[in-house]
């Protein structure tokens, strides 16, 4: 489909701007606030992607055909990492909630799972497997 | 700053170059210009990349003349780089009509493999010396894990290393005049399983590399170590198999 249209805007400015929300926010140090800022505009960058143009090229090593089918699906991460960052309110490993400074086992010690129905991204939790190493706080 | 780049829509040769300029930054990378330029200028513009960090050997390119990697040659530091490649074949010294050296940065496909489009070349014959040198092992499914101590480990730490990129099979002038020439990379890499100390059948990979349209044919002119990226300097290895 995306071969079909005949204008709409080039999927690099898009990627750009995608890069940047990923880089400054939604990168280590995270917060409520700009977490639901980004996955507004991840959203939105979503609907632009919806309506991107190519150039004409040829069918034989199109990479820039490839770059935005890469693009897409990175859109569709960058939801997902931003949906998950914002419910885990707690920090754990590379996820550091500023907000949430504490690691809490209690409600958090579970992966987060998302899954694609028809259009729409339901979201769970699921037991990890433990048993192999003890479960405790890291220190430095 | 301008880039030269070779065009080739149907592969096969060099059809024309085409001129772009790019808003360069500091740090700025060839591989981030041809991003550039496929971006914000000409989408038809085919080349291959895929780790941008020296890792994967995609984007060997001859660049100013030059086999290297896109993705680890930054563009402010090509015009005072300094290699020079010996025993110049055809890729490397002829010249494009009308390419000013001092302005402009020239992009072309790595020599000795055919184009596939603009800078893509088909890498099958660099892959198939592999193949016909059969240049692996096969240890027993249920095999315990074989040790090495670490000064046996240091003496193929240098060949481990190649990443595949063929930029020594595209300086190699042997690599242009005898389309049977193994190269570099291929031997280098037969000499790694020879000198690795796990490995029962050593000699294979010896008699591999002594072949006929192996070790013999090098005649030692080592532009593959000047244009090694990751220090394997296969040419060490090459003059080590002919003195063995």
């Amino acid at each position: 489909a995306i071969l079909l249209r005949d204008s709409g805007e080039s999927p690099s400015e898009i990627r750009a701007q995608l890069g940047e929300i990923m880089d400054n926010e939604v990168g280590l140090f995270r917060n409520q606030e700009t977490l639901e800022s980004s996955l507004k505009a991840i959203r939105f960058l979503k609907e632009r992607f919806s309506k991107i143009a190519l150039a004409r090229s040829d069918s034989m090593f199109n990479y820039s055909l490839i770059r935005a089918l890469e693009l897409e699906n990175t859109l569709d991460l960058a939801e997902v990492i931003a949906m998950t960052a914002l419910m885990r309110r707690e920090s754990r490993g590379a996820h550091w909630r500023t907000d949430f400074p504490e690691r809490n086992d209690g409600s958090f010690l579970k992966h987060s799972l998302v899954t694609l129905v028809d259009d729409y991204l339901k979201t769970e939790y699921i037991d990890v497997n433990l048993g192999m190493f003890e479960v405790k706080e890291r220190t430095y | 700053m301008l880039f030269r780049i070779a065009r080739s829509r149907k592969g096969g040769g060099i059809t024309h170059y085409d001129l772009y300029k790019v808003d360069s930054f500091k740090g700025m990378t060839v591989l981030d210009a041809l991003f550039q330029i496929q971006d914000s200028m000409d989408e038809s513009l085919s080349f291959r990349y895929s780790c941008r960090g020296a890792v994967c050997g995609s984007c060997a390119m001859l660049i100013d003349k030059v086999p290297r990697l896109a993705c680890r040659t930054q563009v402010n530091t090509i015009k005072d780089s300094g290699v020079e490649l010996r025993g110049p074949f055809s890729p490397i010294a002829s010249v494009p009509l009308g390419w000013n050296s001092e302005e402009e940065i020239l992009i072309e496909p790595l020599p000795n493999l055919r184009i596939l489009k603009d800078l893509v070349v088909d890498m099958n014959a660099f892959y198939n010396a592999l193949k016909i040198m059969e240049l692996w092992v096969e240890p027993p499914d249920d095999e315990e894990p074989r040790l090495q101590k670490p000064e046996e480990r240091k003496r193929i730490d240098r060949y481990v290393n190649c990443i595949m990129c063929a930029l020594c099979y595209g300086s190699c002038p042997i690599n242009e005049r005898k389309k049977e020439y193994i190269g570099p990379a291929a031997l280098a890499k037969a000499y790694r399983f020879y000198e690795d100390s796990r490995i029962d059948e050593r000699n294979r990979f010896l008699n591999a590399a002594k072949a006929p349209n192996g070790a013999p044919l090098c005649e030692l002119v080592m532009n593959c170590v000047r244009v090694c990226p990751k220090g394997v300097a296969p040419g060490g290895a090459i003059r080590k198999i002919k003195n063995l």
